[in-house]
């Protein structure tokens, strides 16, 4: 192989692949922190709330609704653009009908299970959905329903690098009533918290973060419930201050260490990265709930 | 105490509480005038359902009063804002913690939110308030241990620590004795009664523990019949307000001895 070649490979697919990688791995772990404070509910993570399959909707209705467009129409909306703005607006159609019941409904379990269901009803769409569809279409989907972190192009990864980062600072602000939601909302709001502000603004940046993830990577699961585990477990604290940055830490390095695995090392073959963090999140969390008989948070 | 001047912090009007409804409100108690001086140990006494919890989250915000005025410092309660309001009420709770990995010094620290900034920093006096809170409790011994691992009564110590840290002038305590054995009950009840006339705070309490109270409290806040009594002990059990709303066909009150026996 010519120099030429390898720097081509390293500069425009590997590095952009790898912060892909970092990117995802960073966001969805801070998604599931915030979750799972906020729920005061261990499960919780982006996957559970249905912010995830909303975006997988978005996605759906426009990969497969297309097919059933004529062939100009199709090839204008099937776009990578088109694409990100699906996802993004499925999640917060989601997130916003979450936030509507949480106004009406106090109780954060069954928000969990509200978003569960909407979950499972976004999944049953998309499967009727599938149904009509053509199979290039189908395929289409089923590949972006795999994950991928390695379709990037510079130019996305900086958009994408950008949209975390602004996530990230914004959760600044919020160390403190996260710190504070620790004690459970009664007093946090005795110390002074606004609770329904505290929690729209929560639920908003997990929602841009889960939806601008989704769009641009797929649907990754295991990350965001795991990784915060493992934060406290390793740091063994719930302060927010140590545990935010912790969680960034961990779900970037795990993310790229599954990323290595998923491009099977001395071979041709990459393994859809959803099959990774599915095969090393799932029996985590199962030693989680066995060897953990009280859930820290 | 009796002889220096009252300084009333916070008064009621014609509060009536309980729980709205669609069709009518559900009143827990209603027509009540009431009044915190500072330095104060208050005893929110009353059978089960008789709404002292009620009562006391009514007055520390935590619900609405369904009619009548709550007045701090001589200022509708309502109008004052959370940040202000948190730096006058602190609560100690029945409700569990949600389980976490705090240690009891992360979470006493917690209490100074009210008073800083909005990236948490503590500065010279969130660390002298927090320094005298865990002196005052006197549990420098327990700072390291995580507050989940903390037994009932250090749990309890570590809570009244972190209002105390929070510094406002009133604490509500909502059954703070209920998990406690009778020596962990008299030593809780000990500390409230030095916080409140060493430090001129207003403490507020529901309990169940009548005969701790007959004996520690400056006043007692008899809940019955959605009414309330108010008075010193001497009082109300000369009136015999105590026999009446807590005699049985099971027990009687015997003022002497400040307890029940069986009948």
């Amino acid at each position: 192989m010519s120099k030429d070649t390898w720097e081509h490979i390293l500069f425009n697919f590997r590095i952009p692949k790898s912060i892909t990688a970092i990117l995802t791995g960073m966001g969805l772990s801070v998604v599931g922190l915030l979750m799972q404070t906020l729920f005061r509910n261990p499960m919780a993570g982006p996957s559970v709330l249905g912010i995830s399959s909303g975006a997988g909707l978005g996605v759906a209705l426009l990969v497969m609704g297309t097919g059933l467009l004529s062939r100009q129409t199709m090839d204008i909306l099937n776009h990578e653009l088109t694409i990100l703005i699906a996802a993004i607006v499925g999640a917060f159609v989601v997130l916003l009908l979450i936030l509507l019941l949480s106004a009406k409904i106090k109780n954060t379990l069954s928000i969990l299970i509200i978003g569960l269901m909407l979950g499972a009803l976004t999944t049953a769409i998309v499967g009727i959905l599938s149904y009509f569809t053509k199979a290039e279409q189908l395929q289409e989907y089923m590949f972006w329903g795999f994950g991928s972190l390695g379709h990037l192009t510079k130019k996305e990864v900086w958009i994408y690098a950008s949209i975390i980062f602004i996530g990230f600072i914004a959760i600044i602000p919020l160390l403190k009533p996260l710190n504070s939601l620790l004690l459970g909302e009664n007093y946090a709001q005795n110390m002074g918290v606004n609770i329904k502000r505290t929690k729209k603004y929560i639920l908003i940046i997990a929602g841009l973060l889960t939806g601008v993830i989704t769009a641009f990577v797929g649907p990754i699961a295991f990350i965001g419930l795991a990784v915060p585990h493992i934060a406290r477990l390793l740091f063994n604290t719930s302060n927010h201050k140590i545990v935010v940055p912790a969680v960034i830490l961990i779900g970037a390095i795990i993310l790229l260490v599954c990323d290595s695995i998923a491009q099977l090392p001395f071979s041709e073959q990459v393994v859809p990265i959803n099959a990774i963090t599915s095969l090393f999140g799932a029996p985590l969390v199962i030693w989680l709930i066995i060897h953990k008989k009280k859930y820290h948070f | 105490m009796s002889s220096t001047q009252k300084n009333s912090i916070l008064t009621t009007q014609n509060l009536c509480i309980g729980y709205p409804n669609k069709d009518a409100n559900i009143e827990i108690a209603t027509g009540l005038n009431l009044e915190i001086n500072s330095g104060e140990l208050i005893a929110v006494l009353g059978k089960n359902g008789s709404g002292k919890s009620t009562l006391i989250r009514t007055l520390a915000q935590m619900q609405a009063a369904l009619n009548g005025k709550i007045f701090l410092h001589q200022k509708d309660i309502t109008t004052y804002k959370r940040e202000v309001l948190s730096q006058e009420i602190s609560v100690v709770l029945t409700e569990k913690l949600p389980d976490n990995l705090l240690t009891a010094y992360e979470l006493i620290v917690m209490g100074r939110q009210a008073h800083t900034n909005w990236l948490d920093t503590l500065n010279a006096i969130d660390k002298e308030k927090i320094d005298f809170a865990i002196q005052a409790t006197n549990i420098t011994s327990l700072l390291d241990k995580k507050f989940s691992e903390l037994s009932d009564g250090q749990q309890q110590k570590v809570l009244i620590a972190k209002a105390l840290a929070q510094d406002t002038p009133i604490i509500f305590l909502d059954e703070p004795t209920t998990h406690l054995d009778v020596h962990h009950r008299m030593e809780t009840f000990l500390l409230l009664k030095e916080l409140a006339h060493k430090y001129q705070k207003s403490i507020i309490m529901a309990t169940h523990e009548i005969g701790l109270s007959v004996q520690m409290a400056d006043e007692l806040w008899i809940l019955e019949k959605k009414s309330i009594h108010t008075g010193n002990s001497q009082d109300l059990i000369k009136n015999k307000i105590i026999s009446q709303v807590f005699d049985s066909d099971l027990i009687q009150f015997n003022a002497e001895k400040a307890s029940f026996e069986y009948k």
